[in-house]
């Protein structure tokens, strides 16, 4: 009986998510139209209780609970380098326009590095890493006082293996959120 | 009067030394002072007893054998000699099997502890030189040992090492934590539990400090512990504080700071808690490190576009660099001897460990391989050297001789990293 319901759930998932790919080719109508027939359809309530709720959300989150979110993205850098590559500035830009939506919260930006380099030296690169972006953040209008800066140098790898592909990984820039 | 006479047993301390190394060069590794250490005499009661009393007795021989000063004759070599009085040794017989000096041991259980007596002879004139002893409990057999043999290094003009003592970073309880050991990689303590991280120790000469980065408040910040107090003082925060070096009388703290924008050199004093910028360039000046004689300082700076090495005079003026060879030299750290600098260098990704010798300008390379070589420090006597390498997966601490002979690695679990060896005062 169980095994019956669930797939009769999974066959409908199917079905719904068969049916909105489907839709999706066929843009002849303008997309803001379309969306809202779209989502009438599946779910009725959802175009007008959802900015509400994500601004409960935050409110209600813990600090720990928004980062594990994951709203703002980490960026990564070249070898050695520490300016914002330019496939990275999306990243970078999509961040600054969460942060204006959200005036009151404020960031720690974490500066790290892949491990070919001294523990010194990587603090100091790490450190460059985190103030490149901080400033980019400031010329895209983000107040400075929101946002504080630390370098782990390569004492925090996302990635323990030592190849290309692990250090490409760990050349990063993340952001903490420390206040709302 | 008695200034003179300080003077005089300096220079004597200082030739000794200096003529110590040139023979050690020239012969190629084969130490000066052949030593005799028949088995101890153990008088022990219980079961504990015979274990600190061995425990004791070896820690001895490992001494001896690491120093490169002494040159301990092999167990058959004194197998040849007979009679083992230890009353009356008969010198003769030990000179003959090529002993130039004999080492009679003495461990006898007391009390719940051990003393451990000791006696030097000449072999050649028959005299008796030296005698040493110790009591303390079983759990500080090793320590009577190194005191022992700290003795012996003494009377030959040596600077004593065997007490001396590695500040070391590992991970083995989960975050980056503050540690110390012996030089053996006996008795590994954890001195910090701030569940934080903590970097890049540095002893003071009185062994009774450690300035030390920790990032309890959130960023980089310079602390010192005091050791046997079990408190810490914070000392530089602002921007991200590393790489301490006190001065001899552990007044003056070299540190660098990014406090400015960009990492400089500050010389932080404890007496006044005043603190001095003392370099000014856009780059990261990092590392720095005081001459022997106090009068200059090592450090690395990037101004060139990558890391290299320089030397400037305490007060930061005349600059000049040292380093000419490979595009990324840093980590440095300056042997007492005053010429020899050891760093690290990259190539291709991977450090190993370079030597130059600031007299002659000759550059060696000391470690080979592809694993990373890290955070090299001089032991107080400049014969040997510590430093941390993932050569063998985790990084571990490893020391090795200044010609990078015996090699051996003093830690296990976990990471264990930026190792820093306590100092020694060279000048009064």
């Amino acid at each position: 009986m169980k095994k019956f319901a669930i797939g009769v759930l999974v066959v409908a998932f199917i079905f719904t998510l068969g049916g909105c790919k489907k839709k999706e080719p066929v843009k002849v109508v303008p997309p803001g139209v379309q969306k809202v027939e779209k989502k009438s359809e599946v779910v009725e309530e959802k175009p007008i209780v959802k900015p509400q709720v994500q601004e409960e959300n935050l409110e209600a989150m813990s600090l720990e609970e928004i980062n594990r979110k994951g709203y703002l993205h980490r960026i990564h850098f070249d070898f050695d380098k520490y300016n914002i590559r330019e496939d990275q500035k999306p990243i970078l830009i999509r961040n600054a326009e969460w942060l204006k939506e959200h005036p009151s919260i404020k960031i720690l930006i974490e500066g790290h590095c892949d491990e070919r380099g001294t523990e010194e030296y990587n603090l100091a690169l790490g450190e460059k890493r985190a103030k490149a972006v901080r400033d980019f953040l400031i010329s895209m209008g983000i107040s400075p006082d929101r946002i504080k800066i630390v370098s782990y140098g390569k004492s925090r790898p996302l990635d323990p293996r030592h190849n290309e592909e692990a250090w490409a990984k760990n050349r990063r820039a993340e952001f903490v959120i420390i206040a709302k | 009067m008695y200034q003179m006479r300080k003077i005089i047993i300096l220079f004597f301390v200082f030739g000794l030394f200096a003529q110590q190394e040139v023979t050690i060069r020239i012969k190629g590794g084969i130490p000066a002072i052949r030593i005799a250490v028949p088995d101890f005499i153990k008088k022990v009661k219980t079961d504990e007893g015979r274990r600190a009393a061995m425990e004791l007795e070896d820690t001895f021989r490992g001494d001896l054998s690491f120093s490169r000063v002494f040159d301990p004759l092999s167990s058959s070599l004194l197998s040849l000699v007979k009679d083992r009085n230890p009353e009356r040794p008969d010198l003769k017989a030990w000179e003959s099997v090529g002993a130039t000096v004999l080492f009679i041991g003495k461990v006898e259980e007391r009390r719940g502890g051990l003393r451990f007596s000791g006696k030097l002879y000449d072999t050649r004139t028959g005299n008796f030189i030296l005698g040493k002893s110790y009591v303390g409990k079983f759990k500080f057999a090793r320590l009577m040992a190194h005191k022992m043999g700290d003795e012996l290094l003494k009377y030959f003009g040596q600077i004593p090492i065997f007490t001396s003592k590695i500040a070391f970073i590992s991970d083995r309880d989960g975050n980056r934590e503050l540690y110390i050991m012996d030089y053996d990689g006996a008795n590994q303590m954890r001195l910090t539990y701030t569940r934080a991280m903590e970097m890049l120790p540095a002893w003071s000469t009185d062994g009774e400090k450690i300035a030390y980065t920790s990032y309890r408040r959130g960023t980089p910040d310079l602390f010192v512990r005091y050791i046997y107090e079990g408190r810490d003082k914070l000392i530089a925060t602002g921007g991200s504080n590393i790489t301490a070096d006190f001065s001899q009388d552990d007044n003056l703290l070299l540190y660098s700071s990014s406090l400015p924008g960009n990492y400089e050199i500050y010389l932080y004093n404890f007496k006044t808690e005043q603190r001095r910028r003392i370099t000014f360039s856009r780059a990261s000046d990092l590392s720095p490190r005081w001459s022997p004689d106090e009068r200059q300082i090592l450090f690395s700076s990037d101004r060139s576009g990558y890391p290299q090495l320089y030397i400037m005079n305490r007060d930061g003026s005349n600059v000049r660099r040292i380093t000419f060879q490979g595009s990324y030299n840093a980590s440095p750290c300056w042997a007492p001897d005053g010429d020899r600098i050891i760093y690290v260098s990259r190539i291709e990704g991977k450090f190993n460990l370079y030597l130059l010798f600031l007299s002659t300008s000759e550059v060696i390379k000391l470690t080979s391989g592809l694993s990373m070589n890290e955070n090299p420090c001089f032991s107080p006597d400049g014969r040997h050297i510590v430093f941390s390498s993932n050569r063998s997966g985790k990084y571990q601490i490893y020391i090795m001789d200044y010609d990078g002979r015996n090699l051996r690695q003093l830690t296990q679990r976990g990471n264990n990293q930026m190792p820093s060896w306590s100092k020694i005062k060279y000048r009064r």
